[in-house]
């Protein structure tokens, strides 16, 4: 049987969170440093497992 | 133009050279890392209405349910963003100074591996499934790769869309082999009676906001203009994945071309001036108006061969000018592929298409004001908001798109079916 939410729940007991979100690591890197941006090996290297991207069929 | 539920879903790959000698996956470690944080919701729920899990080995990010194209960017770049947070995390908990923890958006490993990045479309049940989608649809699908396309090296080659590379077939409902330009999976996560979810797997991972937008202005409107019948006289294409074969493996425009029924030939930036002949019909707002002006300018600019304009709309040429870049500066057998590859990085400091951003060599839609905000907060005009409001309001027992288990002393489902409400219909608590 349907039921109305008529009346507001008790107030859900909050949670401790051991980590914070920091905006500062993302959006302003400290690190970025333009004159020695350099390409990296490892990027060219990696193999990812498949996922849900298809292949070719010819 | 009226609203459309839309979203996107990201296989994001996490890359280190060490952590697979230690036998540790940094796709699970990252997702736990974020499951014991503030961005946390339930379940697989982050707080700004966004799904985050692991999914055929890789890190899974879809985003809430936005209820236009411009919305759309921001919470897909909040998604990217807190991908690129935690990873951040992982390097400084669990790796050794120096060792790098690698996060791709993009859909292809240098092996030639592929995942996907989907696209998801609230339609209405009364447009015929497939037929009508496979008359008016799929000549959008097998051409809009001329603006969407993120670019990729696969088989040694540069292709201008890895999704459309790897495309097989026009219809399948399969998503790892086989794949169509239209895909039939029908889980509507909504009243499946009013609605299709349209799952669009023939899409690319970009880094672009203006491209992300584009693509999703363009397809939300035709879907749009389907609804209410007038695309009728739609181009019929003759054989859309020979073509978009072809196509996606020339950069000269010139050398773009599909067949019609008739047995003529148009380029696809002819079929793509139909649609927008017909989405100019239905513009209303300023932001319609401008993603409409842009659309126009990226097609006359790709016809005219103006590509540095062009690159700063579109990702397949930008991730080819950084790819020749790359190569100007340094020689060796891997440059191509590094510069390729590193330019889906997701770390601002190591990522080729951050760099360019900075540069101001790219063109955005949002700020990081926005996106920010988004990081923390559902859209406000969908679904989202409802469930996030259930969230903070109730013990949370199950989740998923569409229904909550709550237990506040009585258990009880409360169903989610229409993805445009914000306010709880009474009807859909039940007792359990």
């Amino acid at each position: 049987m349907p039921q109305q939410l008529e009346e507001r729940p008790k107030k859900k007991k909050k949670q401790e969170k051991k980590l914070e979100f920091e905006a500062g690591k993302v959006f302003n890197p400290g690190e970025v440093k333009e004159e020695d941006f350099e390409l990296d090996l490892d990027s060219a290297k990696f193999k990812a497992q498949k996922g849900q991207g298809g292949d070719r069929r010819t | 133009m009226k609203k459309m539920v839309q979203g996107t879903e990201h296989e994001y790959t996490l890359y280190c050279r060490k952590m697979g000698s230690m036998g540790l996956d940094p796709h699970i470690l990252a997702l736990d890392l974020l499951r014991e944080s503030d961005l946390h919701l339930a379940g697989e729920f982050l707080v700004n209405g966004s799904r985050a899990y692991y999914d055929v080995g890789h890190f899974e990010v879809s985003t809430a349910e936005t209820s236009n194209f411009h919305d759309l960017v921001i919470w897909e770049k909040a998604g990217e963003k807190i991908l690129d947070w935690v990873r951040r995390i992982v390097e400084e908990k669990y790796l050794a100074e120096g060792v790098k923890l690698h996060a791709f958006k993009n859909n292809t490993s240098p092996d030639g591996t592929s995942y996907g990045s989907h696209e998801n479309y609230c339609v209405s049940r009364d447009v015929a499934f497939p037929d009508q989608f496979l008359r008016e649809f799929v000549p959008h699908l097998a051409t809009r790769f001329v603006y969407t396309g993120a670019g990729d090296i696969i088989d040694g080659k540069f292709v201008l869309s890895p999704g459309a590379y790897l495309t097989s077939t026009v219809i399948s409902g399969e998503t790892m082999h086989n794949t169509g330009i239209l895909n039939t999976r029908d889980e509507p996560h909504a009243d499946g009676r009013r609605w299709r979810r349209l799952h669009v797997i023939v899409g690319d991972a970009l880094m672009n906001e203006t491209a992300i937008l584009l693509r999703h202005f363009g397809t939300s409107a035709i879907l749009r203009l389907m609804e209410t019948g007038e695309l009728d006289d739609v181009p019929r294409l003759k054989d859309p994945v020979r073509d978009q074969w072809h196509n996606v493996e020339h950069r000269n425009p010139e050398r773009w071309q599909v067949e019609l029924d008739d047995g003529t030939f148009v380029s696809p930036i002819d079929i793509q001036r139909y649609y927008l002949e017909k989405i100019e019909t239905i513009v209303e707002d300023h932001r319609e108006r401008r993603a409409l002006r842009l659309l126009e300018e990226v097609l006359e600019d790709l016809e005219n061969r103006r590509s540095k304009d062009v690159a700063r709309r579109v990702e397949w040429v930008d991730r080819f000018f950084a790819i020749q870049e790359a190569l100007e500066k340094r020689e060796g057998p891997d440059v191509e592929m590094m510069a390729c590859k590193q330019y889906s990085e997701i770390g601002a400091e190591r990522s080729l298409f951050y760099q360019r951003q900075r540069a101001g060599l790219v063109d955005r839609t949002t700020d990081d004001a926005a996106i920010m905000r988004a990081i923390r907060e559902p859209p406000d005009d969908t679904r989202a908001i409802l469930r996030r409001e259930l969230c903070d309001s109730f013990n949370i027992e199950i989740i998923d798109w569409s229904m909550v288990v709550v237990n506040d002393g009585t258990r009880r489902r409360i169903d989610l079916p229409d993805p445009y409400a914000t306010k709880l219909e009474a009807a859909d608590a039940t007792a359990t």
